[in-house]
């Protein structure tokens, strides 16, 4: 049984060493994946104390700071972490450890793509690599450490995950013909106030989302599965009241739709009255990864919109701190 | 879950090993009760609904099986359940597997215009059906003995086997769970077990899985492809399908040898084969052996009885005639080729894919009964040159099984034909690549050969190493923990195996 059990021990090493590694600093940095380099720019912000914060799945990516700047005068900043980061952390982690290091803002606006619009992840509610390398990376307590090691599925598939990068990554450094282009998401982000979009060209097609929504054929066609769309009016209206304090103003948006989308009127539907944004169908050229995050134009397009709808509910607030000023004499 | 699923190998094994090992210390039923409620979770891991149907079908056949064990005296009545099983398991497998195809079909013909859509197909539903089917033909036949539900439960669900084979006969697999034996993990089949295994994974996940982007660009726009990507791509597919297949049969038998169970092989060296009859015998060796025991065979012996009947001879010199030939050969082995052709799928392609192969092996049978052995022909047709011929037969037959419909193999055929003009060269990575493999599968030896496991009347493999012999040493161990993490590294959640979709 000792060949059996050396073996087992050799594999669950490498496992831990991989767990290990992707602990260190130096696991963000050995590549060039960019979905991993970007993390971290908002636990990063000390003293900033930025009027404008923006939070959210991945999409709000694609808000450029300096535009909504331009058009409010307010100070922004987009701490927003890709889906596969609240959904290992949990959703209020993120705003908390903000908060924590930073004034309120006077506006919090958390933008979700119509396909999960989720503002309150808990915890450790799906498994994403991306995610713990996040919680190994910045959190580092007691309780992210039992809660991961708790689940052997996760350390498993982490684990794999992990090791895939650095196997890869040794073959773009060491293999004639892999090498990749050397390229900075966190130097991104850091430069344009943690606006960031994906490196990819704007989509012609819908076709990556319609794959990852599970769709079968009824008797129109694709169709999408309702029970594929997910939406918690209870958890949109727990992030309201929980962050709806010390003159903060919550913002709930949806982020826009393609117009090749499937399923979009059963996305309408299923996210009405949970927004404060129109629901709105932009172009797919407006896309550039996965159907969702933004491309050049669509970041030009979303954050003039976003930019003028804080103006006006800027507006609309101070007129409402100062009636005397604007009523009729 | 299949077996490159990290979740798999990580999690669900290490569970099963440990908890067989504890619990077969409290005997036989503990220890065969816990592999099979194991294997349940395995199936209900990748579908709870359709666990429903797997167990279902179980209790089925259980009880038909009962029903045949009863009437055992009154053969009329015997026959009559095990026609109703038969039917009953076969109904299922169309249902999933040719319905919507017949309706739209049926819809399209009567004028109408509706387009059906087939509902997921249960994964391994053919070969639990496949598997039941035998048990019940042998228990009538007084091969197999009734087994009792919890028994017959592990039979059929033991997870090594349950989803893509190798298909079992009762009594190559129920024996050794019966025989007294403890009911723990031995050393040596663990050593052995482990590294079979890791060998199928790192087939699977680093060949199989890795070569597939190049097939299957190539397939999803094979009219732009000239001559040399359209072979380049129809090669590459036959080594994804190689390391694919090979790879799971290796992982299947290594799985079931950890549990110090013997699987028959499933898979030996098929390119190495000299003609097609030959290759039968060696790729997906269970169900060729299962369509020559439950399909072929019966067809022959009707047809040889009906011969009889009419006065005719069966002799093997019979058959050396045209009419024969026709009766004896030629007509059991285009129909056995077509069902199995039909069992691959619904389309026309693979109705041609089996008529194809019984073209192929019909051919081969009147080149050794009609071709003197002392011909120039037959001389010219030294080894190499047979392994060649029949590589290419078999890349035929492999462009109608990868292809989605006859269109697209066509055009597949028209471009390794020069129809769609030379083209440009293909990658020199990808060439490099092919040699490599075709090296590795004409040169080397395989699995079972390295692991000393090969069956004592297969005749020896040629090959230029064959001094690569497994023993549970330091230097194997390094090697096939390298091999392992490096695949465990590469694995993935959502690969799945080609012949699952079958």
């Amino acid at each position: 049984m000792s060949y059996a059990c050396v073996f087992l021990g050799l594999q669950l090493a490498a496992l831990f060493l991989v767990i290990f590694l992707a602990s260190t600093p130096w696991f963000l940095t050995h590549d060039d994946y960019p979905w991993l380099q970007q993390q971290g720019y908002g636990i990063r912000l000390m003293h900033q104390d930025c009027d404008v914060v923006i939070i959210g799945d991945s999409t709000p990516l694609g808000l450029n700071p300096d535009i909504i700047r331009q058009i409010t005068g307010l100070k922004t900043c987009n701490i927003t972490e890709s889906v596969m980061v609240p959904t290992v952390v949990g959703s209020n982690y993120l705003i908390d450890e903000y908060l924590k290091h930073n004034k309120r803002p006077r506006f919090l606006l958390g933008m979700y793509s119509a396909w999960r619009f989720e503002p309150n992840f808990h915890p450790f509610a799906d498994f994403h690599g991306e995610g713990v390398v996040y919680g190994l990376q910045y959190i580092r307590s007691r309780e992210f450490y039992i809660g991961f090691f708790r689940r052997p599925i996760w350390v498993a598939k982490f684990g794999v995950w992990a090791g895939h990068l650095l196997i890869g990554d040794l073959i773009d450094k060491y293999v004639p013909g892999f090498k990749r282009p050397v390229y900075s998401a966190r130097a991104e982000r850091e430069k344009y106030n943690g606006w960031w979009l994906s490196p990819e060209p704007g989509e012609t097609t819908c076709k990556q989302m319609a794959q990852l929504v599970s769709p079968h054929y009824g008797h129109h066609g694709l169709e999408v599965d309702p029970g594929m769309v997910q939406r918690s009016p209870g958890d949109v209206a727990a992030f309201r009241n929980r962050y709806s304090v010390g003159g903060t103003t919550v913002i709930v948006d949806v982020t826009p739709t393609p117009d090749c989308a499937i399923g979009k009127d059963i996305l309408r539907e299923h996210t009405e009255g949970l927004h404060d944004n129109a629901f709105e169908i932009i172009p797919v050229s407006y896309f550039n990864d996965w159907d969702v995050h933004f491309s050049q134009q669509g970041s030009r397009y979303i954050s003039t919109e976003v930019g003028n709808q804080i103006l006006a509910l800027e507006k609309q607030q101070d007129a409402e701190r100062s009636p005397a000023a604007g009523a009729p004499r | 879950m299949t077996f490159s699923d990290p979740i798999f190998f990580l999690v669900f094994l290490p569970v099963a090993v440990v908890g067989f090992q504890l619990l077969g210390r409290f005997g036989r039923r503990s220890a065969i009760g816990f592999l099979a409620f194991v294997s349940i979770l395995f199936y209900a891991k990748w579908s709870i609904p359709y666990t429903g149907l797997l167990l279902g079908s179980i209790l089925g056949n259980y009880l038909i099986s009962i029903a045949i064990d009863r009437s055992s005296k009154r053969p009329s009545l015997q026959s009559f359940w095990l026609i109703a099983g038969i039917a009953a398991n076969l109904g299922l497998l169309a249902r999933y597997k040719y319905m919507a195809t017949l309706l739209t079909f049926f819809s399209q013909v009567t004028g109408g215009h509706r387009e059906w859509f087939n509902a997921i197909l249960p994964l391994g539903i053919s070969f639990f059906t496949f598997t039941q089917i035998a048990y019940l033909v042998d228990l009538k036949q007084g091969i197999a003995k009734r087994e009792g539900l919890l028994n017959y439960t592990l039979f059929v669900t033991f997870f090594p086997h349950l989803i893509a084979g190798p298909i079992i006969h009762h009594k190559e697999m129920m024996p050794q769970f019966s025989q007294e034996r403890r009911y723990q993990l031995n050393r040596d089949d663990m050593a052995l077990g482990i590294t079979w295994f890791t060998m199928g994974m790192f087939k699977k996940v680093m060949i199989a899985d890795r070569i597939s982007p190049f097939a299957d660009a190539f397939f999803a726009h094979p009219q732009s492809a000239g001559t040399f990507n359209a072979w380049a791509g129809v090669i590459t597919y036959s080594m994804q399908l190689y390391f694919d297949f090979s790879g799971y049969s290796d992982m299947a038998v290594g799985l079931a040898r950890m549990f110090s169970i013997h699987f028959p092989l499933n898979f030996n060296s098929p390119y190495k084969s000299t003609n097609i009859i030959d290759f039968w015998n060696r790729w997906h060796m269970t169900l060729t052996r299962y369509i020559m025991d439950y399909v072929y065979s019966p067809i022959q012996f009707a047809i040889s009885r009906r011969r009889i009947d009419q006065g005719k001879k069966v002799s093997r010199k019979a058959s050396a005639t045209a009419e024969g030939f026709t009766q004896m050969i030629a007509l059991p082995t285009l129909f056995t080729l077509f069902l199995a052709g039909v069992w691959h799928g619904a389309g026309l392609q693979f109705l041609l894919y089996g008529l194809l192969h019984g073209a192929y092996i019909t051919t081969n049978h009147a080149w050794r009964i009609f071709v003197p052995a002392e011909s120039r022909l037959k001389k010219l047709m030294t080894v190499p040159v047979s392994i060649g011929i029949t590589y290419v037969c078999v890349l035929v037959g492999e462009v109608l099984f990868r292809s989605p419909g006859l269109p697209a193999a066509s055009s597949v055929f028209a471009g390794m034909l020069g129809r769609h003009g030379a083209g440009t060269m293909t990658e020199g990575s990808q060439i490099i690549l092919l040699i490599l493999l075709l090296s590795i599968v004409w040169l080397m030896p395989n699995t079972q050969e390295i692991l000393g496991q090969t069956r004592k009347d297969d005749e020896p493999n040629w090959s230029i190493v064959k001094a690569l012999q497994w023993s549970p040493t330091l230097g194997w161990l390094a090697a096939t923990s390298v091999a392992f993490i490096i695949s465990m590294f590469y694995s993935s959640s959502n690969a799945t195996f080609l012949y699952f979709q079958f």
